[in-house]
């Protein structure tokens, strides 16, 4: 391993401007391809893989530390040549992961029922740690140049990857994911070729020969990624005479449309329904959740969906204005148009919000015809916005909002959406559509049924708890309903009224729908229709309506509790204490409730637990002994442990909770993204130029990040509530602003406590940078089911605890000895690496 | 399946004796064909009325009236010990009945997933068999069968044929058997693994279940196995009066339930939602009880 602690030989030089270049091409590489893989495993899989792909980028940074160690003295001899060779090597993994990956079989639902397939996904990692590890190896060499260089290598690797992280977003609007999979090698060859000695032969010969491999390698690529074969994407194209008509991709996802005659689509209807159903196509989203776009002209051709809950609030309360959040292929537009030419309001007017605009260029393009222009009918006004957004702003109430259910049917079931953060079924979602009701207005929010009943219960408590903040009593102002597909929860903005109450048991009764609340519900009127075994929604509605509530959530077998902004996870009901019951009670049927959202992750855990240890920790193990003696080597370890955890835990909150202030997750992990990497770039650079000791830099640091973090814990729902309106461009800039100081306070800390460790205790520096990437790989996954389960709150003041301890022990670390003040100095620029 | 040899049930030792050596000779020739491979498939050389399942052969007890069933079923004997510890995992899942559990016994569910997974074929497991579908786990099998509450009369659809398993399952107790199968890959290979399996009286057709099988119905069971949110209401039509309608729910690793659609003899329908295994109770006591 290197010795830090006496100047090393100043080796291979390198061009500074050319560096620098190298650099930021590299570092904008990685971030493009991160952000591209982020797309890809959710468009493959599911979303949740976004916390896998985060953590395996962050491995490939934490092992090039651990190699650039131990072959620092040779890297330093021979800098430029690594540097091309590792620039190089990456444009070829980057150019070949997506194919790698796309042949490792892995079926993310088997993974409850077959232990092969936690292979397949510890697979997944390795293929795709390769080009990160390359990347960082290829700029950790450059950052091994003379001290006094390193602050404009500094610049290059921030500005990099913050140009990276935006221009992955923009590229996303202009090529599809396999395309833009292209980009990151391409960074990486320019990269390589940026500081190739073209003077020597065989460096050029080398360079052509991988520049060819490359070409060879995008070119022969698969213009399309992998699907898994569970998704209704996959089941839909195996259809005979199945067709895909159009297909577009951008940031928020991908659609495809598909025909054919075995196309039939028209989920929750009621077994009553026996009259037509008009043509359709399918328009799915991102391989899973679907919608049906129905050739209706005539308003009669929508009556089909008079036989869904949804009309139930049309026929209830017929609406003068009508909001539907998620336009989507039309249908619920359909419903309105249908209840408006079937009731008393026929100049109601519409407003749908579709905030993806690939939906709405398709809707008004090329599926405008097979829509029958749903989109331009008369008294319909389609707005391409979010729905948080939309309802932050002011404007004319609505007497009727629909919230149709936006995922899949299946994926659902199979808890695949468990991990994923959801911003419309939260209590303060609920608060916000309340205040845009009319005095009449009525809020319907449709749900899968599933048995035992999660959904729908969850949605009744979380609308309960936003009448009951809003001074209104519950019992009085809610109704459900359910049929054998569905659950409709209908939520009143004034009290229910008896006509209300019997136009909602005549609707239910003529289409065999079950009410399981109403104010004055006898018992023996509920589960007649689609029976269960025992009442089970009425039951649990009388519970959370009841003195019994905070029992009835804490027995049930599944949590039901209202989400909240600090806890979205909407679909996220697995509770461990329960699980041991259903095993007992369904044996290996059990596995059939366990939700894969969760079990992903908690295999990331582990897997990226066990891959930290032996490629970040175990190579330095045969350096064991040069550790003997060598003081307060507690502290020093505990110190930069807690920063990788402390970090990756206030990134990852940032990123889940600005989600819903930047309308995408993908919007949000570009801005955090960048932003964490700029601003903590700049506290890094920063904190070499403070005169007091770095022990005592990193100590003041910490105390920074703890004050401002708390500050946070009180003020940051506010400031992001009261900006939520702004256009997204403007959100953004907020978002950065807001991540600024937080970010530099965070990364003066790492460099200050290395430098600390550099002078009084050198052979310490590699096991703390291994310690802090070996921490930051967890806590990126760890961080999610952290606020899965007790909310973002408590993981950010989990964070700021783990600051706070690092604050205590930035002072406790060994202290360099006074008579070489200058090489330690020295010793300690050498080792300026940015990290956490 | 061997039918025990007969027993003499009388006299003693010496009464016996003289026949012992013919006896072990017997033995040791059945001995010979079973390592032959003669016995392990259907026709392997045997009398056809020992195929045929009847009389002292048959060990296939069906449901409904005491008459015989006169049709054929093949009988397979390789892997018959985990077919029996397959059944004993159905049975302490709750399963009762006995025409079900020997029709699970009966049908080689190895034969019915791909060759990588054969030697997982009876564990308690749904598995994979291609284009997003599964065999499902043999205790929802075998409840949905027996939901169906089939006798030899009955006439069953299946939608979504998938593997072939569940329609061999259902005609070890009914020789009217229509199973369709939207994925044309899986309705071939379906067809011809049930024509080799001797499985003859189950009619398998490439075609979309959303019409059901009209000409055919209608129908005292169907089970559907795809329903993704929506009964198709021509099955509603092709469903008999008093017939029974079995839709899994959930995705196809995670059936979770068992939706059952009976239409009533005036032609209304009901649904119920089925959990096998009463459930974890929702709270210590009834809250409708403070009314």
């Amino acid at each position: 391993m290197g010795a830090p602690s006496r100047q090393g030989p100043a080796g291979d030089a390198l061009p500074a401007l050319r560096a620098r270049l190298c650099v930021g091409l590299l570092s904008a590489g990685v971030l493009v391809l991160e952000l591209a893989l982020l797309r890809s495993m959710a468009l493959r899989f599911w979303g949740h893989f976004a916390q896998m792909v985060i953590s395996v980028a962050l491995l490939g940074f934490g092992a090039s530390g651990t190699a650039l160690t131990l072959l620092r003295a040779r890297v330093v001899r021979r800098r430029r040549a690594w540097t091309c060779g590792l620039a190089m090597a990456f444009a070829l993994a980057a150019a070949a992961a997506p194919p790698a990956a796309r042949l490792v079989t892995l079926d993310a639902e088997m993974l409850a029922w077959d232990a092969r397939q936690w292979g397949g996904a510890l697979l997944l990692e390795l293929v795709l740690l390769v080009p990160f590890l390359l990347a960082a190896g290829a700029i950790g060499a450059v950052l091994t140049d003379r001290p006094r260089r390193l602050g404009g290598h500094y610049a290059a690797n921030l500005l990099g990857s913050g140009l990276g992280a935006l221009a992955a977003v923009a590229l996303m609007y202009v090529l599809d994911t396999p395309r833009l999979l292209v980009v990151p090698a391409i960074a990486g060859l320019a990269a390589g070729l940026v500081l190739l000695p073209w003077r020597r032969p065989a460096a050029t010969a080398a360079a052509l020969a991988a520049a060819g491999a490359v070409a060879l390698l995008v070119a022969a690529a698969p213009r399309e990624g992998r699907l898994s074969q569970y998704k209704l994407l996959s089941i839909l194209r195996s259809m005979p005479a199945a067709r895909t008509i159009h297909r577009a991709e951008g940031p928020l996802g991908r659609i495809d449309v598909l025909a054919g005659p075995a196309m039939h689509f028209a989920p929750g209807l009621s077994l009553q329904y026996t009259g037509p159903v008009p043509p359709h196509v399918v328009m799915v989203f991102d391989g899973d959740a679907a919608g049906g776009v129905y050739h209706a002209r005539e308003p009669n051709d929508w009556a089909f969906l008079d036989y869904t809950l949804p009309a139930a609030a049309y026929h209830v309360r017929p609406p003068r204005r009508a909001l539907v959040i998620g336009a989507g292929g039309g249908a619920e537009i359909g419903l309105a148009l249908y209840q408006r030419h079937r009731g008393p309001q026929r100049d109601s007017s519409i407003v749908a919000l579709e905030m993806n605009r690939q939906v709405i260029d398709a809707m008004r393009g090329p599926l405008a015809a097979i829509g029958g222009d749903i989109y331009d009918a008369p008294g319909v006004t389609v707005l391409p916005a979010e729905a948080r957004g939309f309802l932050a702003e002011p404007g004319e109430p609505f007497d009727l909002i629909d919230l149709p259910p936006l995922d899949a049917f299946a994926a659902g079931a199979a808890g695949l959406q468990a991990s994923q953060e959801n911003y419309l079924y939260t209590v303060e979602a609920f608060e916000a559509i309340l205040d845009r009701l009319s005095h009449r207005g009525v809020l319907v929010v449709t749900r899968w049924a599933r048995t035992p009943p999660r959904d729908a219960l969850r949605v009744f408590d979380t609308a309960a708890q936003a009448l009951r903040r809003r001074g209104l009593p519950p019992a009085e102002h809610l109704a459900l309903i359910r049929s054998w597909a569905t659950t409709a929860v209908l939520v009143f903005r004034s009290p229910i009224a008896p006509a209300d109450a019997a136009a909602l048991r005549e609707f239910c009764f003529r289409r065999s729908f079950d009410v399981a609340w109403l104010p004055d519900l006898r018992p023996e009127e509920t589960n007649r229709f689609h029976t269960l075994d025992r009442p089970y929604y009425y039951q649990a509605a009388r519970a959370m309506l009841g003195p019994r509530r905070e029992a009835f959530l804490r027995e049930y077998p599944f949590d039901v509790a209202a989400a909240s902004d600090d806890r979205p996870y909407f679909q996220h009901f697995f509770r461990w204490r329960s699980f041991g019951a259903i095993r007992e009670q369904l044996g290996r049927r059990s596995r059939a409730f366990v939700e894969l959202g969760y079990l992903l992750l908690l295999a990331a855990l582990a897997q990226a637990g066990a891959l930290a240890a032996v490629l970040i920790v175990l190579p330095l193990a045969p350096g064991l002994r040069s550790l003997r003696g060598q003081p307060r080597k507690p502290a020093a370890m505990g110190y930069f442990f807690l920063l990788g955890a402390a970090f990756m835990l206030l990134e990852m909150v940032f990123l889940q909770k600005l989600v819903l202030y930047l309308a995408h997750p993908v919007y949000s992990a570009a801005v955090v993204i960048a932003g964490f990497l700029l601003f903590a770039g700049l506290g890094s650079m920063a904190s070499a130029r403070w005169r007091a000791r770095p022990a005592r830099v990193a100590a003041a640091a910490g105390a920074a990040v703890v004050a401002i973090a708390l500050a946070y814990v009180g003020l940051l729902g506010g400031i992001l509530s009261a900006t939520q309106s702004l256009p997204l461009p403007l959100r953004a800039g907020v978002a950065l602003l807001l991540i600024a100081p937080l970010a530099a306070a965070m990364g003066h800390m790492f460099p200050a406590g290395l430098r600390q460790l550099a002078a009084a205790a050198p052979p310490l520096v590699p096991w703390a940078w291994a310690a802090n990437g070996f921490a930051s790989v967890l806590a990126a996954v760890a961080a999610a089911l952290l606020a899965m389960s007790y909310g973002f709150r408590a993981v950010l003041l989990l964070a700021v605890a783990c600051y706070a301890a690092a604050v205590l022990l930035a002072l406790r670390l060994p202290a360099a000895p006074p008579r070489f003040p200058a090489a330690a100095e020295s010793a300690a620029k050498v080792l300026d690496l940015p990290g956490r | 399946m061997r039918s025990s040899d007969g027993d003499s049930g009388r006299g003693g030792v010496g009464t016996v004796m003289p026949y012992v050596p013919l006896a072990a000779a017997a033995l040791a020739a059945v001995a010979g064909m079973y390592v032959a491979g003669v016995l392990c498939r259907p026709g392997g050389g045997m009398p056809a009325a020992l195929l045929a399942g009847d009389g002292a052969a048959a060990s296939a007890p069906v449901s409904g009236p005491a008459s015989r069933p006169t049709w054929k079923r093949p009988r397979f004997t390789e892997r018959q010990a985990e077919r029996a510890a397959m059944a004993r995992v159905i049975r302490a899942y709750g399963m009762r009945d006995e025409a079900v559990t020997a029709a699970m016994l009966a049908v080689p569910r190895h034969e019915f997933v791909t060759d990588d997974l054969a030697r997982r074929a009876y564990d308690d497991t749904p598995l994979p068999i291609g284009y997003g579908q599964t065999i499902s786990q043999p205790y929802i099998v075998a409840e949905m069968t027996r939901q169906l509450r089939l006798d030899a009369n009955s006439r069953v659809l299946e939608i979504g044929t998938g593997s072939g398993y569940q329609a061999a399952v259902l005609t070890e107790l009914t020789p009217h058997v229509w199973t369709m199968e939207i994925v044309k890959p899986l309705a071939e290979a379906a067809a011809a693994r049930l024509k080799r399996l001797g499985y003859a009286t189950v009619q398998v057709r490439h075609g979309d279940g959303f019409h059901g099988w009209a000409d055919k119905g209608p129908f005292d069971g169907i089970i559907v196995t795809c329903a993704a949110g929506q009964v198709p209401p021509p099955l509603i039509r092709q469903l008999k009066p008093g017939g029974r309608m079995m839709i899994p729910v959930g995705g196809v690793y995670a059936v979770q339930s068992l939706m059952l659609v009976e239409k009533r003899p005036d032609g209304t329908v009901r649904s119920r939602s089925l959990m096998d295994v009463r459930f974890v109770p929702l709270l210590r006591s009834d809250p409708t009880a403070d009314r």
